[in-house]
């Protein structure tokens, strides 16, 4: 079913055209937009990789069957998610047109256009992503960063709670800018959250997405952009225990940065030496630290008063 | 042909090893095998000359700035030297 009419949303740096509602901002109407996906037909998926084509990513399932393959093809660049959908997109993914397997939901599609398809789009345009959901603290970003399951959201969400609004979850974009130090830029509206982190929702939860987490609508930031003050390494300390902030060394701090991509498994030489460039650059200006913080249920609020109160000392 | 009065170092990083020094330290990205390594300040230290000058060139500098036996610090840059190059992390440019 295709959509009434398209959205014009913006997050990211980007400008977005989408026939899938996306949880981002509204964009001005005048706005061109720099990414464009448009719904196509209900076909299957195919399961293997078109013929001539150069992997770009692929990842796995835990049996070993093929969960994501995003390749480059002569006529652009093939997003795959055998038994989900496919999208093909130009070489620069600024149009993208997206097949579904026949009885996907467009829910489940949208939360892949709003990570995958974006973080892609960003990659291939040079600009470094991280796998990070970040908050406003005094008027600069604070990122956490990690893997799929690290407490990434469920920190962002505690501090949402705390009145610090949301600047991202999940796909954070960073502009190194030298001594200017780096710019973060809001990502869209609200977090998904894992169900053991459902209390954080609690009188805020306002649906269930497409991959079946908790969306959680928590104050946004006014701007578009900020400056990145720290990116912090949750370290969830199950058996209680203090908020301690743990400065990584040099090699440390660039390998935290670079050890959890938004797009897993990726292997596109030019792309990845651009992104290795960039997070060795972020590496030298923004301080990365490693933080331990007593987790939950139940979490604990004043956790986010004592995180801003160790940033101080970083 | 023109050559340079400079000898060439005896070592290398392969074409698909990208490095990068953050304060001093030494990031590895293997891009074939897609794995990061560091280096602390003393190992990127010794593979930055390494990388730059002939060994003999590199010991004998390493000898004069670091407070070491010769015959230690030979053996720890081998050591050194023989783990990058079983990772595929360094190459020989010359015998």
């Amino acid at each position: 079913m295709r959509p009434a009419s398209p959205e014009l949303y913006r997050a990211h740096g980007l400008t977005i055209r989408s026939d899938y509602p996306l949880p981002m901002l509204p964009a001005p109407g005048t706005a061109p937009p720099d990414l464009v996906v448009v719904r196509g037909e209900d076909r299957t998926v195919p399961d293997a990789d078109e013929a001539g084509s150069t992997r770009l990513a692929e990842t796995r399932d835990p049996g070993g069957r093929v969960f994501s393959s995003f390749t480059r093809t002569p006529g652009g660049v093939d997003l795959r998610w055998p038994g989900i959908c496919r999208m093909r997109a130009d070489q620069q993914v600024r149009r993208v047109l997206v097949d579904h397997e026949p009885g996907v939901d467009d829910d489940l599609v949208a939360v892949l256009v709003a990570g995958a398809v974006v973080s892609v789009h960003l990659l291939l345009h040079g600009r470094l992503v991280l796998h990070a959901s970040a908050v406003e603290v005094q008027g600069a970003a604070v990122a956490f960063v990690g893997g799929a399951g690290a407490g990434k959201s469920t920190v962002a969400a505690l501090f949402g709670r705390a009145g610090h609004p949301l600047v991202t979850d999940d796909v954070l974009r960073v502009d190194p800018r030298g001594r200017g130090g780096a710019v973060a830029h809001r990502g869209g509206l609200g977090l998904r959250l894992r169900e053991r982190a459902a209390s954080l929702a609690e009188g805020v939860r306002a649906a269930t997405t497409g991959d079946g987490r908790i969306a959680v609508g928590l104050p946004v930031t006014a701007a578009a952009t900020l400056p990145l003050r720290a990116c912090l390494v949750p370290r969830p300390m199950h058996r209680g225990g203090g908020v301690a902030l743990e400065p990584l060394p040099a090699v440390g701090r660039m390998l935290a940065l670079l050890r959890c991509p938004r797009v897993v498994g990726w292997s596109d030489g030019p792309t990845s030496a651009r992104q290795f460039a960039l997070a060795g650059d972020l590496a030298e200006i923004v301080p990365v630290a490693a933080v331990d913080l007593p987790w939950g249920p139940p979490f604990d609020p004043t956790v986010p008063a004592r995180v801003v109160e160790a940033l101080e000392a970083l | 042909m023109v050559t340079s009065g400079a000898a060439a170092p005896s070592f290398a990083f392969p074409e698909t090893v990208l490095t990068r020094e953050v304060s001093g330290e030494l990031v590895l990205l293997d891009l074939a095998r897609e794995h990061y390594y560091g280096l602390d300040r003393i190992a990127a230290d010794i593979v930055g000359r390494l990388t730059r000058l002939p060994h003999d060139d590199a010991l004998a500098e390493l000898c004069r700035d670091y407070e070491v036996a010769p015959e230690v610090l030979r053996r720890d840059v081998q050591h050194l030297v023989d783990e990058l190059l079983a990772a595929g992390l360094l190459r020989r440019t010359a015998p």
